[in-house]
């Protein structure tokens, strides 16, 4: 298993409490980049004003610091590029009662 | 591009919830009150027990709701601290004082308690509008939220020094209350204080629950800023008791803000990712044709005449206040209520240990039967009171008072209800899939 399959497969397990959805399917995890001992993740929100933002950022770290504890583990938030719902995975989609992607 | 999430930083939970927990004993009250409607009722919008009825929806539990949901949201979303917590604390004890008193005094008509209770009012506003302005002023994400809720501030000012000084006159019988005064004070508090600070709080809360992108829009600035200028003009004008045609005018004034602003609700709504709609985008729905429904009976009251000649001239203006307050406010309120104290529990209980353990996640702390039963019976209700005003039956509007009532009950149980131990903790889906 890659590295970058084993932080999707530790992530699936953050859970937007508000839409029970994971971040993973949710598109929000964007770059996972290892090199050495040092791991990072950058990753989004639904809104820049979601009050949810630095929740599920610390939910990430702490989440990857237990399931990787080889590395040096940092989550950056970012906002480029700006989600959007198109970034949802199939299987979100059909959670919040979207059409599946054309 | 350097970005910050929005830090979690909410105020301590006995800041904001004693305030929403408390606050739909106003709707139950006045539900109750409702039973007790006679024929004063349709005669007169300052009948004693009907001030005490629109008071303790409005000040027990609109305005408890709004101010404990404000202090959630000055922090957590815009940013601005509040500057004591003691101090928000000491205002909620206040008020939670006050109103019952105010609602007590106003249906026995016993000016001295109203006034005495008013005063308590004051300290309570007052306290309310310095952490609320303070903050506002301290605020690191400005935007039409910001902005509405600014001038939001600023009408519950104006409409609570027309209402003190109104209760003042009665006392020293310093002047006459007219129904033009009257008017006046309800539409500042109704529109230039709740009206405005709900389109404003949607503006954050439609979008961020409905999941909608956002696109750069003037529109809710022109709502907010059109409304308010109209409940300007309409207070302004309205105690020099103009004619019919002037009242309609103003009447169609007042409604385009909220109008330009239900398109624009309506616009995004269309567009969200979240297409089961959940408790608050059900609400939201709901409150919109209550919003349209009071425009056509509020020109409909500011017509007057032929509406208003049969005896029972007070009955127009109680249907546009069941549809205003009861509908519309109240549906917009119990979505948000109904979200907001979930997620604070949610965050109070679980934010620690997510990412580190298996949590709930909010739909685990909800009852979403008695959320929707709580919906259902106050837009019910609502229309129910409004049929019964308008067709002069008060068998409906008693009626509509015990749909009130159980509506109390049901939304006051609805959020108690996320205080229970979670139901049941969901497996993420990811952890489904990462175990096929």
């Amino acid at each position: 298993m890659t590295i970058a399959a084993e932080v999707a497969n530790a992530l699936h397990s953050v859970v937007d409490p508000e839409l029970g959805i994971d971040i993973v399917e949710l598109g929000l995890v964007y770059d996972i980049l290892a090199e050495g001992g040092q791991l990072r993740v950058s990753m989004t929100t639904t809104s820049d004003q979601c009050p949810m933002g630095d929740i599920m950022l610390a939910a990430a770290r702490a989440c990857l610091a237990s399931s990787l504890p080889d590395y040096d583990v940092s989550v950056a938030y970012t906002l480029v590029p700006r989600w959007s719902p198109a970034m949802i995975s199939e299987l979100g989609r059909d959670m919040l009662g979207l059409p599946p992607a054309a | 591009m350097t970005a910050r999430p929005v830090p979690a930083e909410s105020p301590p939970f006995s800041v904001v919830l004693p305030l929403l927990f408390l606050a739909p004993i106003g709707l139950g009250t006045a539900g109750l009150l409702l039973l007790k409607a006679d024929s004063d009722t349709l005669v007169a919008i300052n009948a004693p027990h009907t001030v005490a009825i629109v008071h303790a929806i409005a000040l027990g539990w609109a305005s408890t709701t709004i101010m404990g949901a404000s202090y959630q949201l000055l922090q957590a979303v815009l940013g601005g601290h509040l500057f004591s917590y003691w101090l928000a604390r000491l205002q909620a004890a206040v008020h939670m004082v006050a109103v019952p008193l105010f609602v007590w005094a106003a249906y026995r008509w016993d000016t001295a308690w109203m006034a005495l209770a008013g005063t308590l009012l004051a300290t309570s506003f007052l306290l309310y509008s310095i952490l609320a302005a303070t903050a506002l002023a301290r605020a690191s994400r400005r935007g039409v939220v910001h902005f509405g809720m600014a001038l939001g501030l600023l009408g519950l000012f104006v409409a609570f020094g027309f209402g003190l000084t109104w209760v003042g006159a009665l006392y020293h019988l310093w002047f006459p209350i007219t129904l033009g005064l009257l008017s006046a004070h309800a539409h500042l508090g109704l529109i230039g204080w709740l009206g405005i600070t709900i389109l404003s709080v949607s503006e954050q809360l439609v979008p961020m629950f409905s999941l909608t992108s956002q696109r750069p829009s003037r529109l809710p600035w022109i709502a907010i800023a059109l409304t308010a200028a109209a409940v300007s003009l309409f207070a302004s004008v309205l105690p020099f008791q103009p004619g019919a045609s002037v009242r309609v005018l103003l009447a169609l004034v007042l409604a385009a803000g909220p109008a330009v602003w239900a398109f624009g609700i309506v616009r995004g709504f269309r567009r969200r990712s979240r297409r089961k709609l959940d408790i608050h985008g059900r609400a939201t729905m709901a409150a919109l044709p209550c919003l349209l429904a009071a425009a056509v009976v509020g020109v409909g009251a500011a017509i007057g005449t032929p509406f208003t000649t049969d005896g029972e001239p007070a009955r127009w203006l109680l249907a546009y206040g069941a549809l205003l307050l009861g509908g519309f406010v109240g549906a917009t309120l119990v979505g948000n209520s109904l979200k907001i104290v979930p997620f604070l529990i949610w965050i109070h209980r679980y934010q620690r240990l997510a990412g580190k353990a298996p949590v709930p996640v909010i739909s685990d702390l909800v009852n979403v039967r008695l959320q929707h039963l709580a919906l259902g019976l106050v837009v019910l209700g609502s229309y129910t009171v409004a049929a019964g005003s308008l067709a002069g039956s008060l068998l409906f509007i008693r009626a509509g008072g015990a749909i009130f009532a159980a509506g109390g009950v049901s939304l006051t149980g609805a959020l108690w209800w996320s205080l229970l131990p979670a139901h049941s903790t969901r497996q993420p889906i990811g952890s489904r899939k990462a175990t096929t």
